[in-house]
């Protein structure tokens, strides 16, 4: 599943970083709303600069005269990511397809593309409405894990102690959250492969998947474990380092080429794996 | 591995099945063998002393006790009534005024559903006399003071024994005192006299039923308490330890010893361990021990340094710490939001200890630590009434304590990690000081709510006398304060007392400030008005008369940029203040507004144009509620706070989107 995972990356260089400036400029769109939206609230005050080096009194002070420009923030970027949500059941569709099918060349590529996120864009928004149901029992699991755990949290001792001490009781719900998420990933594979597209069909086939082979959960694991290194060796790298703004820029956007390029490996691998006679 | 080794292991190990350990009985503890203060004695009047037997039954987490109280009318008015605290009482049910006043929850703790606490006074004879008990009564609806009559009246000076006996039943931990499973913090246990107050044919007492807002209010005197516990529990008091005789029933009996000190508290417990170390002021070392479970080690390496560095500060700031031991008790992490950041004479105990202040750049343990210790000077020496000046002991140790954080963590000292930074004193700026509904001189039971005693008495009072001292200048300032102290140690000192010390010393009438920020509501709110700046050019117009009558058209020279910079303050508190102008060459001017007036104007004349003025660039005025108003940038010019803000918003969404999408 790894290496079939590199070689849907390497075989389709140009689909892969059309998909991910797809990503970029959906996110620089809400990074550009909030910089407008600080720029008319502290753009002629030097508060914004006292709180990004850190002045926590300045951060606080900001944020409490403002929460209202602070709040619109947060939901502008909810939206952009709902709408990137939506298309990216488009987007996945037609990626998982070119992965199934292997066009040769780029215009077969892209006809590929189109045609899978085409016909299957319906059936992802059907698969979306059938797994909120194990998402909302996930959900609740890790709510009520929450529950038991965070009361007591403040008194653990160290960080370590903290995890140690949410994790059991948060373990359910994390454990039944991954098994889903796979579940919903194979569907979505099954859904692309197969002429009928039908949704909780490719559901049930998903779990199917899951339960029956003992790699595609080690495999989804193993891309949570990457995505939470990368993102962690981002911020212990970077928190309280004196960095320019354009390197700075420059590590956020390699972590986010690296978590993206982590996702295809996982999706790459996963059609490996559902469909092992297509080459 | 020996028994004590085995200890936390056997500990964790019955957490995890649910029940705790037995534990072993342990070794008594050895006389302190010092004297119980120092200096000239009697450091303070003594006129409530103490002589307390206790007994404590470890299961029930009950106390027993005989108490004599030998009390001297230190007024010049007869005396009829011994007024007593039972505080304790507050925890006995939802009808005290302890309990209607905090909603059940106190500083952000609640009380236990079960776990009441009370104390009954079973018997009083007084000089000896006849049984008195039923003579006593409570005041008014609730029954955290009682009232007894005297025979015949006692004259001034004269002293009354009273003999009583009573059972304490502590309350699951709650707010400072109570048990949490073995370890218990006992505080306001006893039946306690109040303390006269006012002048002379005007005296009275001053014993108020416990509100949820206030403290404490005692007399200084000298305390022998004689402690009878299991010998399986380690114990920290007030005092000092000068005899162990072991029973012969599992227990033994610690008697303590205290001068010229308003209170007695103590701990028990049988998991905790002690470090200890030494402190050195003027009148020799303090020994400083801090108390806690195994698990709480690294914090209470921490504590100890904390508790260290705060004697020998307060003690070099105003006057030297005269007990020969500190103890510094530092909860279990259960009982910590109740039972920590309390203060009693030569014992505190401290908090903090959690996950979010591990790293040792986040202070917040040794900031309580150092605040409960400045709280032997405030508080213990300087024993004002908590009740009626809550600020001059929690808003005056807040100024020393952000003093002693700055010497001993430097600026910024409160949070320095991970890029982020605060220091002590200025992060209370989050409050906003400019719109609390009533004055810091409240008593403290007349404030609406405990956030708006919180932020009056703590956070309002340090940054005022903090703003005093900055307008003053530190070095006046402190060494007035430092006599404030040495005239009123061992005194009950007001905050007329503490204003009257400093105006002398100053040579100058506060009233100024005083009047606004203390008696009143006022603040600072110093704001930018307007930057106007234009190109220095002949002025244009008709100018002459009859022939000389001539037209000048208006030309744009090339000239010096000239600059009206006008600043305003619309708080009630006038103060002097700095202000920064930025050029946009780069070059910056240091102005000063002496605060006279409502609004003040300056004009610059420079090669460029101003960029920027910031006011307050120091943050000397710490009593400016709005921080975001004090720097403006002039014209077209922004900062690059917004695009970075865009820029992170830019990466958090793509992270999101990577979450929930492709």
């Amino acid at each position: 599943m790894a290496r079939a995972g590199l070689r849907g990356i390497r075989r389709y260089p140009r689909m892969c970083v059309a998909l991910y400036a797809v990503q970029l400029a959906m996110s620089v769109l809400a990074g550009i709303a909030v910089w407008g939206a600080m720029s008319a609230a502290f753009g002629d005050r030097a508060l914004l600069e006292m709180a990004r080096r850190g002045d926590i009194l300045a951060l606080v002070t900001a944020v409490r005269d403002h929460a209202g420009l602070f709040a619109g923030a947060v939901w502008s970027a909810l939206v952009m990511v709902a709408a990137y949500g939506a298309l990216s059941w488009l987007t996945t569709a037609g990626l998982l397809s070119v992965l199934a099918r292997a066009p040769e060349t780029r215009s077969e590529t892209a006809a590929v593309f189109g045609a899978g996120g085409a016909s299957s864009f319906a059936g992802f928004l059907r698969l979306w409405l059938w797994c909120l149901i194990p998402y909302a029992a996930a959900g609740l699991l890790l709510i009520m894990g929450a529950g038991f755990s965070l009361g007591d949290a403040g008194e653990r001792l160290s960080y370590g102690a903290l995890f140690a001490h949410l994790l059991p009781a948060m373990a359910p719900g994390l454990l039944l959250w991954w098994i889903v998420n796979t579940a919903v990933d194979f569907a979505r594979v099954d859904l692309v492969t197969s002429e009928r597209k039908r949704a909780l069909r490719a559901l049930l086939r998903g779990f199917a998947t899951v339960f029956t082979g003992w790699r595609p959960l080690p495999h989804a694991a193993s891309y949570y474990a990457l995505w939470i290194a990368i993102s962690g060796a981002f911020v212990a790298g970077t928190a309280g380092v004196a960095i320019s703004a354009g390197a700075l820029l420059l590590l956020r956007q390699t972590v986010a080429i690296l978590r993206y390029a982590s996702k295809l490996w996982l999706y790459g691998g996963q059609v490996a794996y559902a469909t092992p006679d297509r080459d | 591995m020996t028994r004590l080794a085995l200890a936390p292991v056997l500990a964790a190990l019955a957490a995890a099945c649910g029940s705790e350990p037995t534990v072993a009985p342990r070794a008594a503890p050895t006389p302190d063998g010092f004297a119980a203060v120092r200096g000239d004695l009697p450091r303070s009047p003594r006129l409530a002393n103490y002589a307390i037997d206790a007994s404590y039954d470890a299961n029930a987490h009950r106390i027993t006790a005989r108490e004599t109280l030998t009390w001297t009318n230190g007024g010049n008015d007869p005396v009829d009534t011994l007024p007593f605290h039972l505080y304790l009482n507050a925890f006995k049910n939802q009808d005290s005024l302890f309990f209607r006043s905090s909603g059940g929850q106190h500083r952000g703790q609640h009380a236990s559903k079960h776990g009441w606490g009370w104390i009954e006074v079973d018997s009083i004879r007084v000089n000896g006399g006849a049984e008195a008990r039923s003579r006593a009564h409570f005041t008014g609806p609730y029954q955290t003071v009682l009232e007894l009559p005297v025979d015949a009246p006692v004259p001034p000076g004269a002293t009354v024994r009273v003999a009583m006996t009573f059972t304490s039943q502590l309350p699951e931990v709650y707010a400072r005192t109570g048990y949490k499973g073995r370890f218990a913090m006992v505080g306001q246990w006893f039946p306690k006299i109040g303390v006269r107050i006012d002048t002379a044919g005007g005296e009275r007492w001053h014993c108020e039923p416990f509100h949820s807002n206030s403290e404490f209010f005692s007399d200084f005197g000298v305390y022998d308490v004689s402690l009878t516990v299991p010998t399986t529990h380690i114990v920290a008091a007030t005092g000092v330890l000068t005899n162990v005789t072991e029973g012969d029933d599992g227990t033994r009996t610690l008697r303590y010893h205290a001068e010229d000190v308003h209170d007695f508290a103590w701990m028990i417990d049988p998991f905790m361990q002690v470090i200890r170390g030494t402190a050195h002021n003027q009148l020799g070392d303090v020994e400083v021990r801090v108390y806690y479970r195994p698990a709480q080690a690294a914090f209470a390496r921490r504590h100890l340094q904390a508790a260290i560095g705060a004697i020998e500060q307060f003690s070099a700031l105003y006057v030297p710490y005269p007990w020969p031991i500190m103890s510094v008790i530092d909860p279990p992490p259960d009982a910590s939001g109740s039972a920590g950041g309390m203060e009693y004479p030569t014992l505190v105990t401290t908090a903090g200890d959690a996950f979010f202040a591990a790293p040792d750049g986040v202070r917040i343990p040794e900031y309580v630590t150092i605040h409960e210790v400045g709280h032997n000077w405030f508080q213990g020496m300087l024993a004002s009434n908590e009740v009626e000046e809550a600020w001059m002991d929690e808003g005056v140790n807040e100024y020393a304590d952000s003093l002693v954080m700055d010497t001993l963590y430097g600026d910024n000292g409160f949070v320095h990690w991970m890029g982020f930074s605060a220091d002590t004193l200025q992060i209370r700026r989050i409050s906003d000081v400019g719109a609390l509904p009533s004055p810091i001189a409240t008593r403290a039971a007349g404030f609406p709510d405990f956030g708006a005693y919180a932020d009056a008495t703590y956070n309002k009072t340090g940054l005022a006398l903090r703003t005093l001292e900055n307008i003053i200048g530190p070095e006046r300032f402190r060494a007035a304060m430092k006599v404030y102290t040495q005239e009123q140690q061992f005194h009950h000192p007001t905050g007329a007392d503490l204003w009257r010390t400093l105006s002398r010393e100053l040579g100058e009438d506060l009233d100024w400030f005083v009047r606004p920020v203390f008696d009143g509501r006022g603040a600072v709110d110093l704001r930018i008005r307007t930057i106007d700046c234009r190109r220095e050019h002949p002025a244009a117009g008709v100018f002459g008369l009859g022939d000389a009558r001539h037209t000048v058209t208006l030309k744009e020279g090339d000239g010096d940029q000239i600059c009206d910079i006008t600043i305003e303050n619309v708080g009630q508190v006038l103060v002097p203040v700095d202000f920064d102008v930025v050029f946009g060459d780069g070059a910056r001017l240091r102005e000063h507004w002496d605060g006279k007036g409502d609004w003040y104007r300056v004009r610059t004349q420079h090669a460029t144009a101003v960029t920027e003025v910031v006011i307050d660039p120091e943050r000397k005025i710490l009593l400016d509620s709005t921080l975001l108003k004090d720097a403006e940038r002039a014209g077209d010019e922004r900062g690059p706070g917004p695009a970075a803000a865009g820029a992170r918003a830019q990466f958090w969404t793509q992270s999101l989107m990577q979450m929930g999408g492709l």
